[in-house]
């Protein structure tokens, strides 16, 4: 005589086999790793800037009123008379305050000027 | 074994073999197509779990006219980081996307140089954002 119980389980284990193989998948993430920041600006304060001329061209730019917060900064300046232009850098002083920094080439001074500087760091 | 025994195997395996036959044979009266579906939940992990810094690179450019930012050199990279796809994007008001740049990571080292083309303008930018995937 057969024993019922074995003959459900004799059903049901080839049932369940194939169920776990078909719910079975391989997957492999990869790394994915984001972020976004602001950019800050070492200072929002208005500074001076001043051209330093000998006889008819400008030679240095003296950028003035930099606070601390600007110390260590990389401080780029160029002037462009709108034929040439002309750049220096320096690193602003731990405390801020004054700097000069010196044009590469001497740039004629003409009616219309742009001074443009950048602060990188610190 | 005894004939009992036998009897009572070969009956227990016909009847697996019957349920199979059952279950194939409903399926196929049916005539059900489908699309296959597997799934698995794991989790998504950044490939270093050490900060990373950003320092810029400005030039002057007469197109803008001012200063442009031309290159983000990025610091502390690991070396679980190594050699994976990474996008860079300066953005500005509104973060408004400025410009991106694009590649791969080194094999080694701790940094890398990201290049900007076109440049983006120094004064614009208020924002940057980093994605390493791989």
């Amino acid at each position: 005589m057969v024993r019922p119980r074995s003959t459900i389980l004799a059903i049901i284990a080839p049932l369940a086999a194939a169920t776990a193989f078909a719910a079975s998948l391989s997957f492999a993430p990869g790394s994915l790793g984001a972020d976004q920041e602001a950019v800050s600006r070492c200072t929002a304060a208005g500074l001076g800037v001043i051209q330093n001329v000998s006889g008819t061209t400008a030679i240095s730019v003296t950028v003035s009123s930099l606070p601390s917060a600007c110390g260590g900064a990389a401080l780029q300046v160029t002037v462009n008379n709108q034929v040439t232009s002309s750049s220096g850098s320096t690193t602003v002083p731990a405390g801020g305050g004054s700097v000069t920094v010196t044009l590469s080439v001497p740039v004629a001074i003409t009616a219309s000027e742009q001074v443009d500087l950048v602060l990188t760091g610190p | 074994m005894g004939d009992h025994s036998v009897k009572r195997a070969l009956i227990i395996a016909v009847a697996g073999v019957l349920t199979f036959g059952a279950v194939y044979g409903f399926a196929a009266s049916l005539n059900l197509t489908t699309d296959s579906l597997g799934a698995v939940d794991t989790s998504v992990a950044a490939c270093q779990a050490g900060a990373l810094t950003a320092t810029y690179t400005s030039s002057y450019a007469s197109t803008v006219p001012g200063y442009a930012v031309g290159t983000v050199t990025v610091n502390g990279l690991a070396s679980t980081c190594y050699s994976k796809a990474y996008k860079i994007t300066l953005s500005g008001a509104g973060n408004a996307s400025l410009g991106e740049a694009t590649g791969t990571t080194p094999a080694t080292g701790t940094s890398f140089a990201a290049t900007f083309s076109p440049a983006v303008n120094a004064a614009s930018v208020t924002g940057i954002g980093v994605v390493i995937s791989g």
